[in-house]
């Protein structure tokens, strides 16, 4: 983004304000849809026009004047166009006019919250939710979010239009959610911002830097939750998550893009700004009381981090934290890393019997995770032949181009030196 | 990125259809908690002797292919599951190129008769493995002569992806 900016201007701010923008033009028009292109069209002309002239005084009034204009327009010419179909004489008088709009009259900062709720209703299906979150509320324009899952702008856009036509249909008031539906639909919106930053977090490997950076985004998209619901556990937990996750980022690929595992980490790359900020958050959450799926993932993380070398992982921590897990959350995906931290602490054998079970489960069996959580099992086994059988069979399963390659790397390595495990030439 | 129409051209009648190995129902069981879409690209492949019986459709049942795929197309554009579609030169005009040892592209223009030839392709971005599967459907049925539904085979693969998730 930067590099096509002549003039750098903090496009957070007007990302910020956006959806607070968008919060007031809803009240005032009552037509989210519109509002929505309009706010689009206003954060367009702010990204052309504020690098060359300078940030307006009053940003947030300058964008709500553009956007609201844009919506008068639309009015006027709608009762144009009835009025030539109709003949019908419309009064014009009851239309709001933006010049008699004053800028500020209806700012309020749960706007970006209500905006949060609504986009994630669980009517809309999972892509058409995050593409309109990351627009109405993450003030990204449509290329951005286009380039970020690499299709074509029509596509999105056409993405973002069906998600606004469910929400007009489902009847949905612009208004705060009664406290009881709030924590009732507050898993959907999480699962989303979760959903964006797995998005950002996985794709921020190789040759698609030039992406827009989602990871940061649902970084910043979780922060404002946060701050609107303070007393919330798992929002808390969600953001240390995403934060001490994060921390990672720049040691998990190699000088060739290569995939680089928890265990073979250099350590000293990670973030230790935001391991501490994660921290905090989750120690704060965890004084709440009711522990949430996010925050024992988070906990899971914060352990790893924690740890000053691989060796130093506190392993017992980490499966009565998997424990837990499977009882607050159950998945087959959490009964796998349930019996990775099984074999770090009772030995390999305990973990493989763990995964049995999982061979008949519809939802892993043939999962390519589930192969090379075997095949990692088996190689601290010592049994070389069958891992690299089963890594060979995980990279022929997954869909990842860095997972594939990892994977058929470790099946090479153990065949180039099968009787010389490394464990044993480490560890004397 | 092409946003032109999907290849019309298509074999005559004559082809045996294979038999649908799997059919997916309507009615899907409660969602898991979807994991956001996933590329995959359609392929039509034609034998060349498809293309010969193509020239001898009449000219109403080649609109009608043509604008049964325009409307498919159209109708993954709204859906927001469009990514890309092409259709391909006839084969004839199909080289296959190869490198010497200096780097200088040689071209091949044989093929054997019984070569099958890609046609066209369609490339989409969806949140389930069987709306892929319901997308290749539709276009394998597109018309042909007479209207009737050709029942093309195409082949459906899933795009790898750049990105990965943490490994355990």
């Amino acid at each position: 983004m930067k590099e096509i900016l002549p003039n750098e201007f903090d496009e957070h701010l007007l990302r910020e304000l956006a959806p607070q923008v968008l919060g007031a033009l809803v009240r005032r028009f009552r037509d989210f849809a519109a509002a929505e292109d309009a706010v689009q069209e206003a954060m367009l002309a702010a990204f052309t026009q504020w690098p060359k002239q300078g940030v307006p005084e009053n940003p947030r009034g300058w964008l709500f004047q553009v956007a609201s204009r844009r919506l008068t327009d639309q009015v006027r010419s709608e009762i144009a166009r009835r009025e030539r179909e109709t003949s019908v004489v419309r009064d014009a008088e009851t239309m709001v006019l933006a010049d008699e709009i004053e800028p500020d009259m209806d700012m309020d900062p749960n706007d970006t919250l209500i905006l949060l709720f609504m986009c994630c209703h669980p009517a809309l299906t999972s892509s058409s939710t995050i593409a309109l979150t990351l627009r109405a509320v993450g003030g990204l324009t449509t290329a951005e979010i286009a380039n970020a899952f690499l299709v074509p702008e029509a596509t999105m856009a056409q993405r973002i239009s069906r998600a606004k036509q469910s929400i007009k249909a489902s009847g949905v008031p612009f208004s705060l959610l009664p406290r009881e539906d709030r924590a009732e639909r507050l898993p959907a919106v999480l699962h989303v911002l979760y959903l964006i930053f797995n998005e950002g977090y996985a794709s921020s490997i190789g040759a698609h830097l030039q992406r827009l950076d989602l990871a940061r985004e649902a970084i910043r998209l979780t922060r404002c939750a946060k701050t609107l619901l303070p007393d919330d556990a798992e929002v808390a937990g969600l953001l240390a998550l995403m934060l001490l996750t994060d921390a990672r980022r720049a040691a998990r690929t190699g000088p060739d893009e290569e995939l680089i595992p928890l265990d073979r980490q250099d350590r000293s790359l990670w973030d230790r700004t935001e391991i501490i900020e994660g921290t905090e958050f989750l120690t704060a959450a965890l004084s709440k009381g009711s522990v949430g799926l996010y925050q024992l993932q988070a906990a899971i993380a914060a352990v790893h981090d924690e740890a000053a070398r691989a060796e130093d992982t506190d392993w017992p921590q980490i499966l009565a934290l998997y424990e837990l897990l499977k009882r607050v959350s159950p998945s087959p995906m959490v009964t796998l890393n349930h019996a990775i931290a099984t074999a770090m602490v009772h030995g390999p054998s305990k973990g493989l019997e763990l995964l049995k079970p999982l061979d008949s489960d519809s939802r892993l069996a043939g999962h390519h995770r589930l192969s090379s959580v075997r095949a990692h099992l088996l190689e601290m086994l010592d049994d070389h032949e069958t891992a690299v059988t089963h890594y060979r069979i995980a990279a022929s399963r997954t869909t990842s181009i860095p997972e594939q390659n990892y994977l058929m790397a470790q099946a090479a390595r153990l065949e180039a030196s099968p009787n010389c495990p490394k464990e044993k030439t480490t560890t004397p | 990125m092409s946003t032109r129409n999907l290849p019309g051209p298509a074999i005559g009648p004559g082809r045996t259809n294979r038999p649908l190995e799997i059919s997916w129902s309507k009615s899907r069981e409660p969602r898991e908690k979807s994991k956001g879409t996933m590329k995959y690209i359609l392929m039509m492949h034609i034998p060349k002797a498809g293309y010969a019986a193509f020239g001898a459709w009449t000219q109403k049942d080649i609109a009608a292919n043509f604008a049964f795929v325009r409307a498919l197309n159209k109708t993954l554009s709204e859906s927001g599951e469009f990514v890309a579609a092409d259709g391909l030169t006839l084969p004839d005009q199909a080289k296959v190129v190869t490198a010497d040892k200096d780097g200088v592209p040689v071209t091949d223009g044989v093929f054997p008769e019984s070569k099958e030839f890609l046609a066209g392709y369609l490339m989409v971005d969806v949140e389930t493995t069987e709306r892929a599967y319901e997308i290749a459907a539709k276009w394998s049925a597109a018309p042909g002569p007479g209207g009737l539904p050709l029942n093309m085979p195409i082949e459906v693969r899933q795009a790898m992806s750049v990105g990965a998730c943490e490994l355990p």
